[in-house]
């Protein structure tokens, strides 16, 4: 098995070394790199505008650039907040906290350096761990049946509730609203057309690009224009020293390892991501420290643990992807809507059946996170400019990248109709408190959840006792009860990937 | 929060009802064979307990708790504005052609929303228009739509 997996990355580097997808992987991490820098574009919605860009790719290619987006995201993502205290992206909300406060101090170069470096090494070691975790994991997983994936279905969307920033009264309604969402279109099984009033493009149901283009991107622009655009202030001329002194390493080392670990865990978690991870560093930082007091005033494990957290959780979220084909995140769920229209099955078989696809970008993370760390440190300069061109000139850019990356899905204007409703949706659903994410996770695996209940109460001859007689699926039907039983008592509420 | 919690609940149990009339319209078959109609009548069940009970708890509860985005001061005009040219892009991206649509779409927003000095707005716009059909059109073959201008 050891050899098996020395053997296997080296071809994953092979795979890696040509020319071609280098050139990919560092479009990607650049890509990454400057939607995670610029606030109000998300990596999820920068993912759908460069996904028809892929079509014209090898599958491995594919997934190598869209990958490295992810990861480069959240890269970029910290500069944002420590030089103007705006989130580039969400899982850098803690980053704000500490980093921004350091940038105040004139310690913006060891804040940057800090979280470029934490990134570095907490994206690196859990790419070993993906590796050495996935392969078993996948044969496991082979034993699923339509039971056992609908009960890790059911946990995923419990799991994805109970982590939810707000209500997990609302987060389910989202879940069930894109349960139903996911209905839309021609039923496999019996040809019924449901939900389809004549329009033809809904009778393949609902794309998942427009509806999260308009969800998070369109939405965010109009929560954005409703109100006087704000000049930001930018702490740049402080950025210099990008190399932490001796005094930071001893500081962050800790908080490193254990954003590692944690970041690894719960990105591979049903409903975990950056987010959650991110926010569960800070809090674990700030509770074993010596001085919690001064957390929020400018400490450098702040900064090291919750960036180092959000890079390790992009490796943790493939693990689910990769062996069971679940998503954990919205991120992924793109990422599988990008296999799956490359022609490629993602699930336990893909070690099996694609291993350029398997190895490839797990290879491709060793690269892209060398890459980020030489983009982010000798090249700061560069974002910082980007990081200055203003709202009222930025807002249009985007909405426009929304609209040809929609369009040129299927060069169809209905989908273009179907972003901007969504992007109304979205915005209401900002008003009023309710989260996009778990209508997105439903969005993606409804069909799935549909089709093993359907073949499940088949196997069964209508008894529901199926999910309880078979070990695996009673086992995550568990952990489902303490869950929500956990949630009647008391809940954490943290962020969620949105 | 108060009211918009119980306003958007309605929202959902409307919307609820709507999914189990359809889904009853379906079939949604036995318990031994679930037909087309099974998963979307039960979300939509489930939907219409959630959203009741969220209306209920609403009416109970008996401060306000404060959203995170206020409906105070809305610039509504730029918000409608910013909305109809998006759906007047993509009315008009087939007839005019994407280099007409995608010059019109960046001028009215720069020029507009958020107003910009007229050379900002007309070098911006060019410069975002010729670099896009650059990138999506020649290079990406995105095969945007060519309208009046025939290119």
């Amino acid at each position: 098995m050891e050899q098996g997996i020395w053997q296997n990355i080296l071809y994953g580097f092979q795979i890696n070394l040509l020319p071609a997808n280098l050139f990919y992987c560092f479009v990607g991490v650049l890509i990454g790199t400057l939607v995670g820098v610029l606030p109000g574009l998300g990596s999820a919605a920068a993912m759908s505008l460069l996904l028809p860009s892929t079509f014209a790719l090898k599958p491995a290619s594919a997934i190598i650039m869209l990958a490295g987006l992810y990861y480069g995201a959240m890269y970029g993502g910290s500069t944002t907040s420590i030089l103007v205290n705006i989130p580039g992206e969400a899982s850098s909300v803690p980053t704000c906290l500490d980093g921004y406060q350091m940038a105040r101090k004139g310690r913006a170069g060891a804040a940057l350096g800090m979280s470029a470096f934490g990134s570095f090494i907490g994206g690196t070691i859990s790419t070993i761990l993906l590796m050495m975790v996935a392969p078993p994991l996948a044969n496991i997983a082979l034993q699923f049946g339509p039971p056992e994936y609908f009960s890790l279905i059911i946990l995923g969307f419990v799991m994805l509730t109970y982590l939810a920033a707000g209500s997990m009264g609302k987060a389910f309604m989202m879940a069930l609203f894109g349960v139903i969402l996911g209905c839309v279109g021609m039923d496999v099984i019996t040809g019924t057309p449901r939900f389809v009033y004549g329009i033809p493009a809904l009778s393949d149901g609902i794309g998942l690009v427009p509806v999260i283009m308009g969800l998070f991107g369109i939405s965010e622009v109009l929560l954005n224009v409703e109100h006087e655009m704000e000049e930001r202030e930018l702490y740049t001329n402080e950025v210099k020293g990008l190399l932490p002194n001796r005094n930071d390493w001893r500081k962050s080392i800790g908080p490193i390892i254990r954003g590692t670990g944690l970041g690894f865990m719960l990105g591979a978690l049903p409903g975990g991501g950056a987010v959650v991870s991110s926010f569960a560093s800070y809090a674990v930082e700030k509770r074993i420290s010596k001085y919690p007091e001064k957390f929020g005033t400018g400490v450098i494990e702040g900064v090291a643990g919750p960036e180092t957290a959000n890079n390790a959780a992009c490796s943790g979220c493939l693990v689910p992807m990769l062996t069971l084909g679940i998503p954990s995140n919205v991120v992924m769920a793109i990422l599988i809507g990008a296999l799956l229209i490359h022609g490629v099955e993602v699930g336990p078989l893909l070690v099996q059946n694609h291993p350029d696809v398997f190895w490839g970008v797990i290879a491709s993370m060793y690269i892209g996170n060398g890459m980020l760390l030489l983009l982010n440190l000798p090249l700061i300069g560069i974002w910082v400019k980007i990081l200055k061109i203003p709202y009222p000139i930025l807002f249009p850019l985007i909405l426009l990248f929304c609209l040809i990356g929609v369009y040129s899905l299927n060069n169809n204007v209905i989908e273009i109709i179907i972003m901007i409703v969504f992007g109304i949706v979205g915005y209401f659903m900002k008003k009023f408190d309710y989260e996009a994410a778990p209508l997105v996770f439903a969005l993606v695996l409804g069909p799935m959840l549909e089709n093993t209940l359907r073949q499940s109460l088949l196997l069964s001859n209508g008894s529901l006792a199926i999910f309880v007689k078979r070990p695996i699926s009673t086992g995550l039907l568990a952990v489902t009860g303490i869950l929500l039983i956990l949630a009647l008592i008391r809940r954490p509420v943290a962020a969620s990937e949105d | 929060m108060k009211l918009a919690d119980f306003w958007s609940g309605i929202f959902w149990l409307l919307i609820s009802l709507w999914v189990i009339f359809e889904a009853v319209q379906f079939g949604i078959g036995k318990w031994k064979t679930p037909g087309p109609g099974f998963l979307p009548f039960w979300a939509g069940s489930f939907l219409a307990c959630f959203a009741l009970v969220q209306m209920f708890r609403t009416l109970s509860r008996k401060a306000a708790l404060p959203g995170k985005h206020p409906w105070e001061k809305i610039r509504w005009g730029k918000w409608g504005l910013t909305l109809s040219v998006l759906l007047g892009y993509a009315l008009l991206l087939e007839s005019l052609g994407f280099i007409v649509c995608t010059l019109i779409f960046m001028i009215v927003l720069l020029a507009l929303v958020e107003p910009q000095r007229w050379p900002v707005v007309l070098l911006i716009s060019m410069v975002t228009t010729i670099a896009s059909y650059l990138i999506f059109q020649l290079w990406l073959k995105s095969q945007l739509p060519v309208g009046i201008l025939g290119i």
